[in-house]
């Protein structure tokens, strides 16, 4: 486990909408524990977007389910603007659902199908008493203009859509309430690369002009870039590196963002040729078992003795303040002072041009 | 090199397919054509609904009896179009072979690897149980599965998703196939897993010589693997071109507004994504117009009332005709793509 | 398999439209259906029905052969075959609709509490359902028959009790599905409290699978009136039930072979009109099927 760091704040001294300390869901799984989130932990900030990228088993989804509390934490705490909301019963957390919300990856199971449109976006305001009849059927005229519908929509059902008019509902019904934090879990997986862009739009001018902040949640590299002002990277279950999104992409410090970051294939052949993708060897261990020492070792190319027996922490790099400052990294070959290690020097390292050789 | 210049091992003409229910017809394939040269990848390209993966379906013979399939598919020269189940059975595993997207469903639970990949060399080659088990190890090593030989006694389910895929891989190419079609090889795979499949397709390429026909909507894909594009739009093909010169001038507007709209890892960071205005058209009828024209910004009178041709566009300096850029638009568009000078990511 | 074949637009007609128009499109489901519409028409409507009053015997006509004045013969008590049988299906369709509702009223809160809260309350509601399932029913029936006495109330008390399993066991598999679907959690995240998420999301969404049931568990109730019936459990002479009129049949098997023939078909009809229904249903609601 991971001691826990002073959690880093940005916009200066304002309460943070979510703050994750030591974040912790294990749950029993055939043959022991499974340990999905281990010692997460992770602010976001007012206004703020926050990209939690990992892959699959990375544990990502969990903590955002935890986030909201839609799963149990067994350890560690949730803040929702400054207030602990890890043990709260369900019935406590109920009126203040209204500052909190989330988008699905699928909308075509997160939206009730035998619900009208406008019941569904309605419902948060029916719940909370924020708006009744006439008063909520104005307000989900408006949420669906907001989003890109037009008010018809009301009257048809989930199935009657399209994927992307069903995620903008899921968008709309999330902040029919106006909530503070948002937590979209890979809201764009599930569409095609045309409805993607559209979507990822409409998230960031929803969030520029409402200002919620927002925990996005993804294995996509490249829509994390487009909305997070911060990334941070799992990998089974504890984050491994925190950065802001720029110096993350311009100067990734741990050896996994590294591999993930060389191993997305870029969409330009031209440049595809010319790069060079680090292999990661073996497999992602099982979290019922994680290694001992930095749970990447197994994988890692540059792997020393001392990471397959000392875990590292998560520690605050000097950032550059221009930039919004902290960035933090659980290394022990990245230095005090930031320098990453040197992976082409690597003896274990397989490094391998891009697939496609110029003919 | 014009690998296009070649003989094609596959060649579809004018393939049509289409469902049929009581209610309604759906023109899933329109009329579509392409060759594949051998050791070729050709990738088809469109989203959920325009019919690449059902073209791959018709050309290996699955789709299921309600379908009704039009015109010609040549496989080395030979008819496969119609061809009764059991011709299609010598044919499958042994001259043409698939692998899917989630390899989990594709694999028998209860047999071993080995009896799986034995049990295609046995049936097309004859190999004795022996000799099928050997080339079964050899076959691992070869899609990049380490320690062959104790792994070949394991069951699917000890295996992660990406080795799965590798022994999905080592099934198609068991009898060493002119063409292997793979629909979404990837897809259901972490990036970091997905490169690794990725090089096992292209070093097949290399070392057996086998044409792919890779099916993805994923553009990053592409551009690692393909070196030829087609892009399919709502069943008809709209744009076919070598991958270079798709990415760095795409004429067709729909192609133009993929491109666009796609993500880039290390672009320049926030900027607006082009979106595609409207919807997918129904698939229930076939118009005698542009399917795009109401989605697209150059559409006229002439794109609502007519049908484009696919057609080659003024040939490319030292195009050979195989590998010459098509596409179906009365408006073929010269702008350079939408895209931002992309700069090196994650190096 | 990777990709659904055919692709599929958005749809813009309603779900509920293309479903009936899928079920009508079932031939045998269509045929259960009209079969079981005329048992429930003639059971509402059984005294204008009905040519002749079931219990008034008529000895002059006693065991008469089915004719024009009696469609379907007499019995050896000279009453109207066709009369009793018609009123015999009211007591049929009685019992049916009565002990399904019995079993729903029960079985479906019970299945919904196990599904939903789990842990404690699920192991309790889950060893009731299996210690109901493990008591015989005709033990039930006769045990019930012994204590309240023999009528048609008590057949349908039985009966309803000897459904409850099934239900819960339909309710808690549909609410432990539905608990895991992402609109569920969405209502959560919506604020919304227990009730709105079982009345509101999980209880229509398991409507498909319920109706399936109701349709599969009203035959079973008509035969299980018919057994008790035969077996003196349930409806008393000289009332009309399918069930007594086969047991009166018994001695009148070789002379007057009607007496048997008739209720027996219409049990057999009946029985078979409803399970044809259902099957329909299945098919056309399955939750899978719909989804996509």
């Amino acid at each position: 486990m991971i001691p826990t760091q002073p959690p880093h704040t940005p916009g200066g001294g304002a309460t943070p909408v979510l703050e994750l300390d030591a974040l912790e869901r294990h749950f029993a799984g055939h043959g022991g524990i499974v340990r999905a989130a281990d010692g997460v932990t992770l602010t976001v900030g007012k206004g703020e977007v926050v990209g939690l990228v990992g892959e699959s088993g990375s544990g990502k989804s969990t903590v955002g389910r935890c986030a909201v509390r839609l799963d149990e934490p067994t350890g560690g705490t949730v803040r929702i603007n400054g207030r602990d909301v890890t043990r709260l019963s369900r019935r406590a957390l109920r009126p203040l659902r209204k500052d909190f919300h989330l988008v699905f990856q699928d909308p075509s199971s997160s939206l009730d199908p035998r619900m009208t449109v406008g019941q569904i976006i309605a419902e948060p305001l029916r719940l909370h008493g924020i708006a009744k009849k006439d008063a909520a059927r104005a307000r989900t005229a408006e949420l669906l203009g907001q989003v890109g519908l037009r008010p018809e929509h009301a009257q048809r059902r989930p199935h009657e859509l399209s994927g992307g008019q069903r995620q903008r509902i899921s968008i709309a019904r999330a902040l029919s309430v106006d909530p503070d934090l948002l937590v979209a879990d890979e809201p764009t997986s599930a569409l095609d690369v045309s409805v993607q862009a559209s979507v990822l739009n409409l998230l960031a001018d929803l969030q520029r002009d409402r200002g919620f902040g927002c925990l996005f949640i993804t294995h996509d590299l490249a829509a994390v870039e487009f909305l997070a002002d911060r990334i941070a990277v799992m990998y089974l279950g504890q984050i491994v590196e925190q950065a802001p999104t720029a110096e993350l992409f311009a100067d990734p410090k741990h050896p996994y963002t590294r591999a993930l970051l060389s191993a997305a294939p870029v969409p330009d052949p031209a440049i595809q040729r010319t790069r060079r993708r680090i292999v990661l060897s073996g497999e992602l261990p099982s979290p019922l078992a994680p290694p001992p020492g930095c749970r990447f070792h197994t994988r890692c190319p540059l792997a020393v003795d001392r990471c397959r027996t000392e875990a590292p922490e998560l520690r605050e790099l000097p950032g550059n303040a221009a930039e919004g400052g902290g960035r933090q990294v659980s290394c022990h070959l990245v230095g005090d002072d930031g320098t990453a290690p040197d992976a082409a020097a690597a003896p274990a390292l397989r490094t391998i041009p891009s697939t496609r050789t110029a003919r | 090199m014009s690998l296009a210049m070649s003989e094609p091992v596959l060649s579809v003409r004018d393939l049509s397919v289409s469902f049929c229910s009581d209610t309604r017809t759906v023109h899933a394939v329109d009329h579509l054509s392409y060759d594949v040269a051998p050791g070729e990848v050709l990738a088809v390209v469109g989203e959920s609904g325009c019919g690449k993966s059902v073209t791959a379906m018709a050309v290996m013979g699955l789709l299921p009896p309600t379908a009704r399939i039009g015109g010609s598919i040549r496989l080395g020269g030979r008819e496969i179009a119609g061809a009764s189940e059991k011709e299609l059975g010598r044919i499958r595993g042994k001259d043409i072979a698939m692998i899917f997207q989630e390899p989990m469903t594709s694999l028998n639970p209860v047999l071993t690897i080995g009896r799986q990949i034995g049990e295609v060399l046995r049936r097309h080659q004859g190999l004795s149980k022996k000799e099928a088990r050997a080339r079964a190890v050899e076959l691992l090593g070869l899609v990049g599965i380490p320690a062959p030989a104790q792994r070949v006694d394991e069951y699917p389910h000890q295996l992660s998703g990406g080795m799965r895929q590798r022994v999905m891989i080592a099934i198609a190419v068991a009898c060493d196939p002119s063409v292997l079609i793979a629909d979404e090889p990837t897809t259901a795979l972490d990036v970091t897993v997905q490169a690794g499949i990725l090089e096992v397709l292209q070093s097949l390429r290399e070392r057996l010589g086998t044409a792919i026909v890779l099916i993805t909507h994923d553009l990053g894909v592409v551009a690692d693997t393909a070196d030829r594009v087609l892009v399919m739009y709502a069943g008809r093909p709209v744009e076919q071109a070598p991958v270079d010169e798709l990415f760095a001038e795409p004429r067709h507007p729909y192609t133009h507004g993929l491109l666009g709209a796609v993500l880039r890892p290390g672009g320049e960071g926030k900027r607006r994504l082009p979106e595609i205005p409207g919807l997918v058209p129904s698939l229930d009828t076939q118009p005698e117009a542009c399917t795009f024209a109401p989605r697209c910004a150059h559409a006229d009178d002439r794109c609502a009332t007519s049908r484009p041709g696919f057609k080659t566009l003024a040939p490319n300096a030292g195009a050979a005709a195989g590998a010459a850029h098509r596409a179906a638009c009365w408006h073929p568009q010269h702008a350079p793509a939408l895209m931002p000078t992309t700069r090196e990511a994650g190096q | 398999m990777t990709t659904a074949l055919p692709t599929t637009p958005a749809r813009t007609r309603s779900a509920g439209s293309g479903k009936l128009r899928a079920l009508r499109k079932n031939r045998l489901a269509m045929t259960g259906g009209v079969i079981a519409a005329v048992f429930v028409l003639a059971a509402l409507f059984a005294p204008l029905v009905a040519p002749y009053d079931p219990a008034r015997p008529d000895f002059a006509d006693a065991l008469a052969a089915p004719g024009w004045s009696h469609w379907l013969g007499t019995d050896d008590l000279g009453r109207d075959q066709l009369s009793r049988v018609v009123y015999g299906a009211r007591a049929s369709m009685q019992v049916g609709v009565l002990a399904v509702a019995l079993a729903f009223v029960v079985g479906v809160p019970l299945g919904l509490l196990a599904g939903y809260y789990g842990k404690f309350t699920d192991s309790v509601v889950s060893r009731l359902t299996d210690t109901m399932l493990a008591f015989p029913f005709l033990v039930l029936a006769v045990g019930l028959a012994a204590v309240l006495g023999p009528s048609l109330t008590n057949a349908t008390i039985a009966i309803g009790i000897s459904q409850i399993p099934a239900v819960i066991r339909i309710t808690r598999a549909e609410t432990l599905r539905l608990r895991h679907v992402d609109y569920v959690a969405a209502a959560v995240a919506n604020g919304g409290g227990d009730a709105t998420v079982l009345f509101r999301h999980i209880l229509p969404g398991a409507t498909s699978a319920l109706t399936v049931q109701a349709t599969v568990g009203i035959p079973a109730a008509i035969i299980g009136e018919a057994l008790l019936s035969f077996l003196g459990l349930g409806v008393q002479p000289p009332e009309a039930s399918l069930g007594v009129m086969l047991s009166g049949a018994q001695s009148f098997l070789a002379p007057a072979p009607w007496m048997a023939v008739f209720p027996g078909l219409a049990v057999v009809a009946a029985t078979l009109a409803f399970n044809l229904l259902g099957d329909g249903l299945r098919d056309v609601l399955d939750p899978r099927g719909a989804t996509r």
